[in-house]
């Protein structure tokens, strides 16, 4: 990203323009969306495989007829985990972004580190930083909740764990493009 | 038999779409019975057992423990009730991911409250009963058929449960392993006074076991007696059904289900 819109900048002399383009692109939208998209396929295709594999060995059954809900004993466990790892883990890609971006500014377009961690302080203002983090805690119980309801309702063996699996990491990143759509026409509205 | 029964079923009926799976069931299980419920595979069998634990509601009819009507129990009442029940299924349904400590430990750590020490002790107890003691850290996929039937009858007894149900226990069983199941089943049900429920088809099993049988077929209970009388039934189903002939009611309306 920041090679691509920097060559683009430098045509008009504003590649200066990288450090805050890349800090409040990615602590506001792209350090959430990125993660959801790999935690999507990481760890909602984890839970739908494991909770629909143990749905059609009737493990689920034998929670539930324990006297034991299978929602507390195994969604929320799960929920809870997805839903504070993903600000974390988010936190992490903008970090790591903001690292790699200042060393392809500084080799492709000549800014010092210095002077790119620079920009990027003074350019990240706290409401950016909130609503990165909020989007990423709700992008994770999204992604959670659609897995745990797919996994949960799986039928037909090992083909019905499978498609319950595609058809887990295909809705959980539509839905986090979406929402992520719909909270930046949100935010935009609001803090104009 | 003027006791109050355990389990109760009046005329049950259960529909999936325009199928009728039961079509009117009724049987009652008294205490310390052990009823063998028989029926070809898919007569609704295992069905039963899961509108006894509350699992599917019927469509009509009524299902009660004592005297409560398990269909209308709340969630915690029913999970409370369910917790003095316990299952073995068919293909043990031990959870793949624990050990057999955690699998035993789950429904006691889960539901009450007691030390350690004690759900240790609980464990080495049952495990010593279905013999299969230093099996611990061992995990399901580690065991054979026989041994994880075993642990889960073990786990079944972990709270030391009321009325035990078992889905067909002798399934993909060798017949050596599956006689050591049913003794198993015999002598814990006399060892801890507890009302057993067993679903199968296994004749052999089924005899060896039941103090009590019922037969389920195209969705009604045709019999509902003590097991010498089911050696000499006199409903020509029944009797094709316990002698295994191939020639009899029970084909003849498989054939023709299969050309209409």
């Amino acid at each position: 990203m920041a090679l691509l819109t920097g060559y683009q900048l430098q045509k008009f002399g504003t590649e200066r323009l990288v450090p805050t383009l890349i800090a409040i692109s990615f602590t506001r939208e792209l350090g959430a969306l990125l993660t959801g998209i790999v935690l999507a396929a990481r760890i909602g295709a984890a839970y739908t495989a494991e909770l629909g594999t143990m749905q059609v060995s009737e493990e689920v059954e034998a929670i539930e007829s324990m006297g034991i809900g299978p929602l507390r004993f195994l969604v929320a466990p799960r929920l809870v985990a997805i839903a504070l790892s993903m600000p974390c883990l988010s936190v992490v890609s903008c970090v790591a972004a903001l690292i790699g971006s200042s060393l392809i500014s500084w080799s492709a377009l000549n800014i010092a580190p210095a002077a790119y961690f620079d920009t990027v302080m003074t350019s990240l203002i706290t409401s950016d930083i909130v609503i990165g983090l909020f989007k990423a805690l709700f992008f994770g119980l999204l992604i959670g909740l659609i897995a745990c309801f797919q996994g949960l309702s799986v039928t037909g063996g090992a083909e019905g764990v499978g498609k319950a699996t595609t058809d887990s990491v295909v809705i959980a990143i539509t839905n986090v493009i979406g929402f992520d759509t719909f909270f930046n026409i949100m935010v935009t509205k609001i803090t104009r | 038999m003027s006791e109050t029964p355990l389990i109760h079923l009046d005329e049950v009926v259960l529909r999936f779409d325009d199928k009728a799976v039961l079509d009117g069931v009724s049987f009652s299980v008294f205490p310390k019975d052990r009823l063998v419920i028989l029926g070809q595979s898919g007569s609704g069998k295992s069905t039963t057992l899961r509108l006894i634990l509350g699992i599917l509601k019927p469509t009509s009819g009524a299902i009660f423990y004592r005297h409560l009507k398990i269909q209308k129990l709340r969630r915690s009442r029913l999970n409370l009730l369910r917790s003095r029940m316990g299952v073995v299924y068919q293909y043990s349904a031990l959870i793949s991911s624990m050990t057999v400590r955690e699998n035993l430990a789950l429904p006691v750590e889960e539901l009450c409250r007691k030390p350690r020490k004690e759900i240790d002790a609980a464990i080495q107890k049952n495990l010593e009963l279905v013999g299969m003691s230093g099996s611990e850290d061992s995990l399901p996929s580690e065991l054979s058929g026989g041994m994880r039937k075993r642990i889960s009858i073990a786990r079944a007894l972990m709270m030391d449960p009321e009325i035990l149900l078992f889905d067909e226990p002798s399934a993909g069983l060798d017949p050596v392993i599956s006689s050591v199941i049913d003794e198993l089943i015999i002598n814990l049900t006399e060892q801890k006074g507890a009302t057993s429920i067993v679903v199968t088809h296994e004749m052999d099993s089924a005899f060896r076991i039941a103090t009590r049988m019922a037969m389920l077929y195209q969705g009604k209970i045709i019999q509902d007696d003590k097991p010498e009388k089911f050696r000499c039934s006199k409903n020509p189903i029944v009797r094709q059904f316990v002698t295994g002939d191939t020639e009899g009611p029970i084909t003849e309306s498989i054939e023709n289900a299969g050309s209409s």
